[in-house]
């Protein structure tokens, strides 16, 4: 009995321990952590903002303080600069060798000047340490009588007024600093946020003629997101579902599906839009989260700078720049064993920079359709777990050639397994051996941009799952894409008041694919020429003007798309817009020229979908259109509020579908139809393909973004998207209704929130938590009515969900150190994001990060 | 993880108005929970309902074993493929069942069954002499099927002329091998009875249930080792007819399923709702048979395809290439009338013959959209078949029928060039897909008066017990107006061979575009190809209502059943 007292005496008791726990983390956090609470730009900017303030009012020190808390923040090179060059100013030679010495170090468009400072005030330093030094021959000071110790039993003697030491010795006068030494200050806004895809330049999202909004390095570190379109579920008018464990799908302000295909995604400017099946294949991209500089999204049609398939939006995820950054390896492992690891290495070398990146991530399905056991199937090459499975690698090289001229050189692959949910029949498509490629070399100069890219998309294919006797549809699939773009840039001023920004070039587009699935192997030539112009007149009005010509082999004829837009600036840091674009997307290689034959539920027959008709090889898919007016208000009046509202109207038509299954006719046969297949021994019965929808979709609808930085270490942000769609039939026929069975497609929500909060903290912790509301949909998806033997929209409601994701996070070891723990869904809400898709549910990652 | 049985309440959103409560408890479980435990399992998704999944369905697999002549081969490929259709057992094919088309089928191809069979790289076709025989079996597999009770009827397209969307090349013809998963002893024994019907064993798919019904069980149902044997050379052609009159330009005449009077759509004969006839004669005499007889409408329907239009119906470059020979002398076509063993239900002095004749009702399309060719019958769901049974007659006279002698077995003696059949006013109603249960057989008199003068008062023109002993598949004889509208004409052998019309030879299918005239010769706008008129939407009986005020007070007082018409 005693003992036993004695030992649960001895046990520490729960809550000793937690508090023993918190308290070495509290006492770990002092001892190793930095006061830095990592990268925010908003904070850095408001230190920079009151630093150049201060130095221009002659306060050098406070100012030179507030400028390294911007730097400390987040690094700047201009910002170390502007330190170095205060420094001077104050007199400080040394510590402003020293700034300006760590600013060369960096890859310094203005090097050789910078030198020329460096090397006068190294001169200046030298004599300013030769002025300091004393005389030679000074006469040595008399030698002090020495003072007895001062006896406490003795009186003081009487006091003797000592003799006045001599004058102290001044130093010269520093001669004044002239700015032609140290270089002029930098007092652009170096932390401003900028987007370059809006207008295919540098500017400010508040010259943007569209609605355009930025997902930062912070957002990605904080919130723990592995998966890159997951980053983008928190900005306003974006769609993302969740389709399966490797698949996501992102759309802007609607219309998203199976393979979206509404959305151009750029990397680095390069787009990445499989030309074949016309998406994106997110996991298929060779960069990782910890590659990415920011992302930026351009809400509305952008077919007028990018071409086709800009139909709803852009989407730009610029990457590190060769040479920027550190040294760094990190890993996660989660819930169902999700895997992510990652680790990248940069390095400069004067004008040459370089990053390589390589990376493994291992996605689970959400869930699974097929149980063990199934009779009545038959299975393709998945173990019916793993989504995704991908290796990556790329390497980025950049040398700079004089002042503001780049050229830079890189490429990156890709390698693994994916499962995708694909339109009608290549529905639970498994992609093993799916191999991408790029190459990518390009110059950057001050007027003249040239970029050439080849992208390879190459992967095997088959169906997860088929009845017995059925057909996996096996498949191999290769896409060679030479992509070829001239951009010239010119600014110039017309009159004292009035400024032009003009960019035009041309692009040319060579496609090749070969694929079993295609009736034959397909080569295309793309033409494209683009003109953007700014007219500033003043700094309160600016008139954007654009307009593209894309030729379009399938169409055999060039298809054009403008754009304008009025921007109003009332005050020097918000902007009220007006713009009216169009945009287009083309058919892809699937809509075009499939020749599939399809399982039907007779084993014997089998339904041809093809996109050259047999029986009217003139029939084209016509391109979808859309039509968007939109007004927008943006406004960054305070440093710590950035607001953007943005109201809609689209009309999106030619929508394309599959059309409805034809039967094979005695004119067929008669034509000459092929009877029988006898490679895949079953009978032709029906033809599919694809058609344009009948019905219109008159959208109006907008978003509220707010972000805010109330407090040093704390942002906050909330969206709101609106979203009312109105299906307009009045262009369908009898025979359409027959064909297609129309129903109402509402699968854009109508409502959408979004909340987030980001802590950041100096000890090192921080945390985030963002919320996501998304409301019902309705969607109306082509399915097979195997008794009616056609193909129809069927409705399928999709409950309303939310998400609540949250990250907490720990830095040390001067934040070269991280480790972080997040969650996805952790309400555990499970629900679907497509009517098809797997039942999302919670998972749950821990993170390490290490930068060295 | 989610269970199959899980409450459905979990997988509601959460409600905003308890996110702040939702969110701390989230982040504890979630953050300082969830992340110690990490689930390495994927869960089961079988809560969907999207008709993407494929659903747990049947399979039937089995082995196709053809014993036979050698095929033919042409261009280093087989000619022909093996052919297994799966048939509902409660609603077999004709002549026992009004199945028009399998509900599935599975195809062998001969490349794969003859896989060691030497083949010809001549571009013409090559066919080994009958004599050599061999037996070859490969496997098949057939799915997806619903639970239940499956005949498997199975041929060897010999000539490889089949194709099965088209009613016109979706059957076996002469030089084709049958067979099926049958009783090969029932079949031995009946060796050599012309009208023997091959007894299809069940193929069951599923748990069986208490009312006979199947279930797929979750994990799906496969029934293995079906043996298909094939073996039974077909010795004739299809049953080709048309109606006479057909081919003929008719004048506007506006019908209840034809307002416009659409020319193309004219029906060859009507007969109205009320119709009357009289009753068989007691005295069996020329006088009272040829009474009987005119008291019937009747139609004349000759073999094949009119004169004119044989050389584009018989031609193998145009895509009908039908199988028509001439009549003997010449050759050996014709349609084959010979006894069935039976008389007819009316009068045991009248025998009933091959081929059977039947009338089966269309789908109501009075502006010809839906169905411009006049091929969907009624029978869907929630929509009974409804079909009229013809008397064939020998030598287009029931004198002669009567007289004799009836040839019992089809040989060249049987051919005729043209058949007369008589309309019975009689339709069975019934349920297509559950013709087991039987239906309702309605006729708008149940006497009348004799076709004997000398017999005075009203007869039975039908005795119950006997039609119910010679023609089945009914559970109540019912006074009552026939449905009106279109029935198309089908002959039947008892081989299961079927020839229908109207059918695809005869009309320009929608997407084929309009009947245009080439030539001279009927064609397609869209899909050019020839139009064999005698084939199209005119060869139809139309029941039409009643033109005299008895008749309309017949069917006023005796109306079309609700178990006739359409829900």
């Amino acid at each position: 009995m005693v003992r036993s007292l004695m030992a649960k005496d001895l046990r520490p008791h729960p809550r000793t321990l937690r508090r023993g726990a918190l308290a070495l983390v509290a006492l770990l956090s002092l001892c190793v952590a930095r006061p830095a609470l990592a990268d925010a730009r908003s904070e850095a900017r408001a230190h920079f903002k009151a630093g150049m303030a201060a130095i221009a009012s002659k306060s050098y020190d406070a100012g030179i303080a507030e400028l390294e808390a911007a730097y400390t923040l987040l690094p700047h090179p201009n910002v170390l600069y502007n330190i170095a060059r205060a420094h001077a100013e104050a007199g400080h030679t040394e510590k402003a060798l020293e700034a300006y010495k760590k600013y060369l170090e960096g890859d310094s468009p203005d090097r050789d000047e910078v030198q020329k400072v460096v090397a006068a005030l190294e001169l200046r330093l030298a004599q300013e340490k030769a002025a300091a030094e004393p005389p030679k021959a000074a006469p040595k000071p008399e030698a002090k009588p020495e003072t007895p110790c001062p006896d406490p039993n003795v009186a003081p003697p009487l006091k003797v007024e000592p003799a006045k030491p001599p004058p102290p010795v001044v130093p010269p006068p520093k001669p004044p600093v002239e700015a032609s030494q140290i270089g002029t200050a930098r007092t652009e806004d170096v932390f401003e946020e900028t987007v370059v895809t809006a207008s295919r330049g540098k500017q400010s999202p508040l010259d943007a003629p569209n609605s355009t909004a930025v997902i930062t390095e912070q957002d990605i570190r904080l919130s723990g997101i592995t998966k890159i379109p997951e980053l983008l579920r928190r900005l306003a008018g974006i769609d993302i579902m969740e389709v399966t464990g490797g698949q996501t799908e992102v759309s802007i302000r609607g219309f998203n599906q199976r393979l979206s295909n509404k959305v151009l995604v750029l990397v680095d400017g390069r787009s990445v839009y499989v030309d074949l099946l016309g998406a994106t294949f997110w996991q298929a991209l060779s960069i990782g989260v910890e590659d990415i500089d920011r992302i930026e999204v351009v809400r509305g049609p952008g077919s007028a700078l990018y071409g086709a398939d800009a139909f709803n939006g852009v989407i730009n995820i610029l990457t590190k720049r060769p040479g920027q950054g550190k040294n760094g390896v990190a890993g996660g492992y989660g819930s169902q064993s999700t895997a992510h690891g990652s680790l990248w290495a940069s390095g400069q070398n004067k004008g040459f920079g370089w990053r390589a990146a390589a990376g493994y991530d291992y996605l689970p399905r959400w869930s699974r359709e097929v149980p063990n056991g199934r009779a009545d199937v038959r299975l393709g090459v998945s173990d019916q777990v793993e989504s995704a499975r991908t290796v990556r690698i790329d390497i980025r090289g950049n040398q700079k050639l004089g002042k503001e001229t780049n050229i830079y050189l890189g490429g990156g692959l890709v390698q693994g397994n994916l499962e995708v949910l694909g339109l009608g029949s290549l529905n639970d498509l498994m992609l093993p051996n799916l191999v991408t490629t790029d190459l990518t070399g390009g110059l950057s100069s001050k007027y003249v941009e040239l970029r050439t890219f080849w992208n390879r998309f190459r992967t095997d294919s088959t169906l997860n799952v088929a009845y017995e006797g059925q057909s996996l549809l096996p498949s191999r699939a290769e896409q060679n894409i030479v992509d070829n773009e001239a951009q010239l840039k010119a600014g110039f001023d017309v009159s004292p008041t009035v400024h032009n920004e003009l960019r035009a070039g041309g692009s040319y587009r060579f496609k090749d694919v070969n694929w079993t699935f295609l009736d034959r192997r397909r080569t295309e030539h793309h033409f494209g020429i683009f003109f953007h112009d700014e007219l500033a007149l003043g700094k309160t009005v600016t008139v954007v003007g654009d307009m593209r010509l894309d030729y379009v082999p399938y169409l055999a004829r060039f298809v054009p798309s403008p754009r304008g837009a009025l921007l109003v600036h009332p005050t020097k840091r918000s902007t009220v817009r007006g713009t009216v674009a169009t945009a287009f997307r083309k058919p892809t290689f699937l809509e075009s020229y499939l020749r599939l034959p399809v399982n039907l539920p007779v084993a014997g027959g089998t339904s041809i979908t093809e996109g050259v008709r047999s029986e009217d090889p003139n029939f084209k898919v016509g391109p979808e259109r859309i039509f968007n007016a939109e007004v927008g208000y943006r406004t960054e009046d305070s440093d710590k509020l950035v607001v953007d509202v943005s109201a809609y109207y689209n009309r999106v038509s030619n929508l394309m579908q599959l059309s409805g299954a034809r039967p094979i006719t005695v004119g067929d046969i008669a034509a000459g139809a092929r009877a029988f297949d006898p490679q895949a021994g079953q009978f032709p019965l029906l033809i599919g393909g694809f058609s344009n929808q009948c019905q219109l979709y008159n959208m109006v609808g907008g978003e509220l973004s707010v972000r805010t930085f109330p407090i040093e270490g704390l942002d906050l942000y909330g969206s709101y998207t609106l979203n009312v769609v109105n299906q307009d039939e009045s262009g369908c026929t009898a025979q359409d209704r027959v064909a297609q069975v129309i129903t109402t497609d509402a699968r854009t929500s109508a409502h959408k929130l979004n909340a987030g909060v980001q802590v950041r903290t100096k000890i090192g912790l921080d945390g985030s938590i963002d919320f996501h509301f998304v409301s019902g949909q309705t969607w109306a998806e082509q399915v097979t009515n195997a008794s009616a033997q056609r193909i129809e929209y069927q409705q399928f409601e999709l409950p309303a969900y939310t998400l609540l994701n949250a990250r907490l996070g720990y830095r040390f070891m001067d934040d070269r150190a991280e480790v972080a723990i997040a969650g996805w869904n952790l309400a555990g809400v499970q629900h679907r994001e497509h009517p098809f898709g797997q039942l999302v549910d919670r998972r749950v990652m821990g993170l390490v990060t290490f930068r060295f | 993880m989610i269970e199959p049985n899980q409450n459905p309440e979990s997988l509601r959103p959460l409600r905003l108005g308890s996110a702040a409560l939702a969110t701390a408890k989230a982040l504890a479980r979630g953050l300082l929970f969830g992340g110690i435990v990490v689930a390495c399992t994927v869960p089961v998704d079988d809560t969907r309902d999207d008709k993407r999944l494929l659903p747990a369905q049947g399979v039937i697999r089995g082995t196709v074993t053809y014993v036979g002549p050698r095929p033919c081969t042409q261009d280093r490929r087989v000619v022909g493929n093996a052919i297994v259709f799966a048939f509902d057992r409660r609603n077999p094919p004709p002549p026992n069942g009004l199945a028009t088309s399998p509900l599935n089928f599975a195809v062998v191809p001969g490349d794969t069954l003859f896989a060691n069979e030497p083949r010809t790289s001549n571009k013409e076709i090559s066919c080994p002499p009958t004599t050599e025989l061999v037996s070859v079996s490969s496997p098949f597999t057939m799915s997806p099927l619903s639970g239940g009770s499956y005949l498997l009827v199975a041929f060897f397209d010999r000539g490889g002329r089949f194709l099965p969307q088209f009613r016109y090349r979706n059957q076996p013809e002469a030089g084709d091998l049958a067979g099926g998963y049958v009783d090969v002893r029932d079949a031995e024994l009946n060796r050599g009875n012309p009208s023997y019907v091959p007894a299809y064993l069940p193929v069951d798919v599923g748990v069986p249930g208490p009312n006979g019904d199947f279930t797929i069980p979750s994990t799906g149902a496969l029934t293995d080792n079906v043996p298909v044997t094939i073996g039974q050379p077909v010795t004739t052609n299809r049953p080709y007819f048309y109606p006479e009159g057909a081919q003929d330009p008719a004048p506007v005449t506006p019908t209840p399923s034809n307002p416009s009077g659409d020319a193309k759509y004219v029906p060859v004969i009507t007969m109205t709702q009320d119709f009357q006839v009289l009753a068989a004669p007691d005295a069996a005499n020329l006088d009272t048979l040829t009474r009987y007889e005119q008291s019937f409408r009747a139609i004349t329907l000759g073999y094949g395809v009119p004169n004119d239009e044989r050389d584009e119906a018989t031609s193998l470059a145009k895509p009908f290439g039908l199988p028509l020979e001439p009549l003997p002398p010449e050759g050996r076509g014709g349609l084959l009338v010979f006894g069935r063993g039976v008389s007819i239900p009316e009068n045991a002095r009248v025998p009933a013959l091959w081929p059977l004749f039947s009338f089966r009702k269309l789908e109501e399309d009075p502006k010809h959209e839906k169905d411009p060719q006049s091929l969907g019958f009624q029978g869907g769901p929630g929509a009974p078949s409804v079909v009229i049974q013809g008397i064939t007659l020998l030598d287009e006279s029931l004198v002669k029928t009567v007289a004799g002698p009836i040839p019992a077995n089809p040989a060249v003696s049987t051919l005729r060039g043209r058949v007369k059949v008589l309309l019975r006013p009689a339709a069975l109603c019934i349920d297509s897909q559950r013709i087991d249960r039987g239906g309702l057989l309605v006729t708008p008199h149940l006497t009348g008066k004799s076709a004997n003068p000398a017999e005075t008062g009203d007869k039975p023109l039908v005795d119950e017990a006997r039609i119910k002993q010679t023609f089945g598949r009914f559970t109540e004889l019912r006074r009552g107006c026939l449905p009106t509208g279109r029935y198309a004409m089908a002959a039947v052998y008892p081989s299961g061979q079927v020839w229908s019309v109207p059918n695809e030879a005869g009309a320009c299918a929608a997407l084929e575009g309009n009947l245009v005239e080439r030539d001279g010769v009927g064609s397609c706008a869209r899909k050019p190809r020839p139009i064999l008129y005698s084939q199209g939407p005119r060869a139809v009986l139309e029941i039409v209502p009643p033109t005299t005020p008895e008749g309309q007070k017949t069917c006023l007082d005796a109306p079309v059943p609700v178990e006739c018409l359409p829900r």
